[in-house]
């Protein structure tokens, strides 16, 4: 496991649906993942109803911060606006850690609001790698990128999505968010072992992990959908990592048909359980 | 092919009506073409920016109907992409692109009421806890006006905020509206007869109670502005207009 983030044990994306009965004490999760963006740009310092709330939460809960429009990956100069109010956020809320995706949003501008994948080149490597550098500097801490799910790959590409990974974390010593499902929706979409990429990547720097559901579409496609319950191949592959490492802090994500708080957490005691089986969940339990 | 080329080549293609056989950089696989794979990020890209539209504009597409309001949310998105962080921002440009658009005639209130629906959304991300009042150097002796920072004010020649209400096209009405967020998040509008938007105009642009008193003196007599005051000055403080700092002693 990871030396450089601290274990917080098992977690949810927190979602506005559950937000009220967290803070009645009704959950039995260690920690949260906020997505950044919703809580940036409101106006009060604070005083909002929104930051109250998360504040509030912070109080009784380890936080992380999970963003998903720093476009590390564009070939556009970095928003130092944006990423001033990130460490604003940061100052405010204090999180374990934050993260975006190994990917890039949009260019000249403008903003798909997708998380497009990059092209596997040194050229990617050296651009986002100076990129991921410039925003530790800036925020003052090690960021953590995650692995995206792709529905599509480029001619150019002369390395592979493990590989490329590994050479960014070598340039930059930055965190790894290990998303497990994409692992298993990009090697379902592009034909590789799921299991090669586990056994990959730079371990020592994944922080966290995210596991989350995802949907198959008629043409084959899977996508990450995040609308329903985690598949038993994502657990399988939970349970192959377990056997090889202790590991980090983990946690599900649910973003549509979001199901009540209990069936939404099932997903991560299904995932403790698994652990607890391989062998290697030796870190604290859930404390509640 | 470097890495801008192909960004900028797959930016083009993904964005609403992009063409996405132009794409070059793809690998096609004998299961699934580029041109399949790519299908999903432009139809997950136009969905969300056009479903966030949907719900910002409810009462406007309501009107609009199903099919116009697609058709105009495209035609929009192709003036106006994307182009900040915060995708609850995509609307902020819709109501003037309404404007630009031959409705006059069949829905002559539109813009207005495109207007105070995209009001209502900067209202309430203006939202904060405003009861704790900054330092001032206003004499302490005097009752302090602090004004609800999500309020915002809106002219218009409809009975707009009836209109939102009711999803009814009713005859011209000039009206002076109120946009205001309350910390249980609920956005309000409402508008009121001209002497109590009179007073109420002169308590928002006041700084204490004594100085829209003075202000008013000029327009109405003490009984007319006491008898107001009293009957509505609470309402507005419970219902979260603003607040009055009463004096110490």
């Amino acid at each position: 496991m990871s030396q450089k983030y601290p274990h917080l044990g098992y977690g949810l994306g927190l979602r506005p649906e559950h937000f009220d009965e967290i803070l009645n004490g009704q959950s039995l999760m260690d920690w949260f993942e906020v997505l950044t963006e919703n809580y940036m740009g409101i106006q009060g310092g604070g005083q909002s109803p929104l930051l109250k709330k998360l504040l509030r939460l912070r109080k009784d809960y380890p936080i992380v911060f999970h963003c998903v429009s720093l476009n590390i990956g564009s070939t556009d100069p970095i928003d130092f606006n944006f990423l001033q109010q990130l460490k604003e956020m940061i100052q405010l809320v204090e999180p374990a850690w934050v993260s975006d995706h190994l990917c890039w949003t949009g260019v000249e501008g403008h903003n798909t609001h997708e998380l497009l994948p990059l092209p596997y080149t040194q050229e990617a490597v050296n651009h986002v790698a100076e990129r991921i550098n410039k925003i530790q500097d800036v925020l003052g801490q090690r960021f953590m990128i995650e692995n995206t799910s792709s529905y599509i790959t480029y001619k150019n590409s002369e390395m592979n999505e493990w590989d490329f990974i590994s050479e960014i974390i070598k340039k930059t010593d930055c965190g790894l968010l290990l998303d497990i499902n994409n692992v298993y929706v990009s090697s379902q979409n592009h034909g590789f072992d799921p299991k090669e990429f586990l056994d990959a990547i730079p371990i020592q720097n994944v922080g966290q992990i995210h596991i989350a559901g995802h949907d198959r579409r008629e043409n084959g496609l899977i996508v990450d959908t995040h609308d329903t319950e985690v598949c038993d191949e994502v657990y399988d592959l939970i349970s192959y990592l377990g056997q090889k490492t202790e590991a980090p802090s983990l946690m599900a994500e649910w973003d549509d048909n979001i199901p009540d708080l209990k069936t939404y957490e099932l997903q991560v005691f299904k995932a403790k359980a698994m652990l607890e089986k391989a062998g290697t969940d030796d870190t604290k339990p859930i404390t509640k | 092919m470097t890495l801008s080329q192909l960004q900028s080549e797959i930016f083009k293609a993904v964005r609403l009506d992009g063409d996405l056989s132009q794409v070059q950089s793809v690998v096609s696989t004998k299961d699934l073409s580029a041109v399949e794979r790519l299908r999903t990020y432009q139809r997950s890209s136009v969905l969300k920016i056009t479903s966030c539209l949907e719900d910002d504009f409810q009462v406007t597409k309501s009107f609009l109907g199903e099919d116009l309001f697609e058709q105009l949310s495209r035609k929009y998105f192709h003036q106006y992409p994307a182009d900040t962080h915060f995708i609850n921002e995509c609307g902020k440009n819709f109501p003037s692109f309404l404007q630009q658009e031959p409705l006059q005639k069949q829905l002559p209130f539109l813009f207005d009421l495109a207007k105070m629906e995209w009001l209502r959304v900067e209202s309430f991300f203006n939202f904060f806890d405003y009861r704790t009042p900054l330092p001032t150097s206003i004499n302490p002796e005097l009752h302090r006006i602090i004004i609800n920072p999500s309020l915002i004010k809106m002219n218009s020649s409809w009975p707009i905020h009836k209109i939102w209400e009711d999803e009814v096209a009713y005859k011209a009405e000039p009206s002076e509206l109120f946009i205001w967020t309350t910390e249980n998040r609920k956005v309000h509008c409402e508008a009121w007869p001209s002497d109590k938007t009179l007073v109420l105009n002169a308590l928002l642009s006041s700084e204490t109670i004594e100085e829209a008193s003075e202000k008013l003196s000029h327009n109405m007599g003490v009984d007319e502005l006491h008898t107001i005051f009293q009957e509505v000055a609470p309402r507005w403080v419970s219902g979260g207009l603003f607040e009055i700092l009463v004096p110490e002693s």
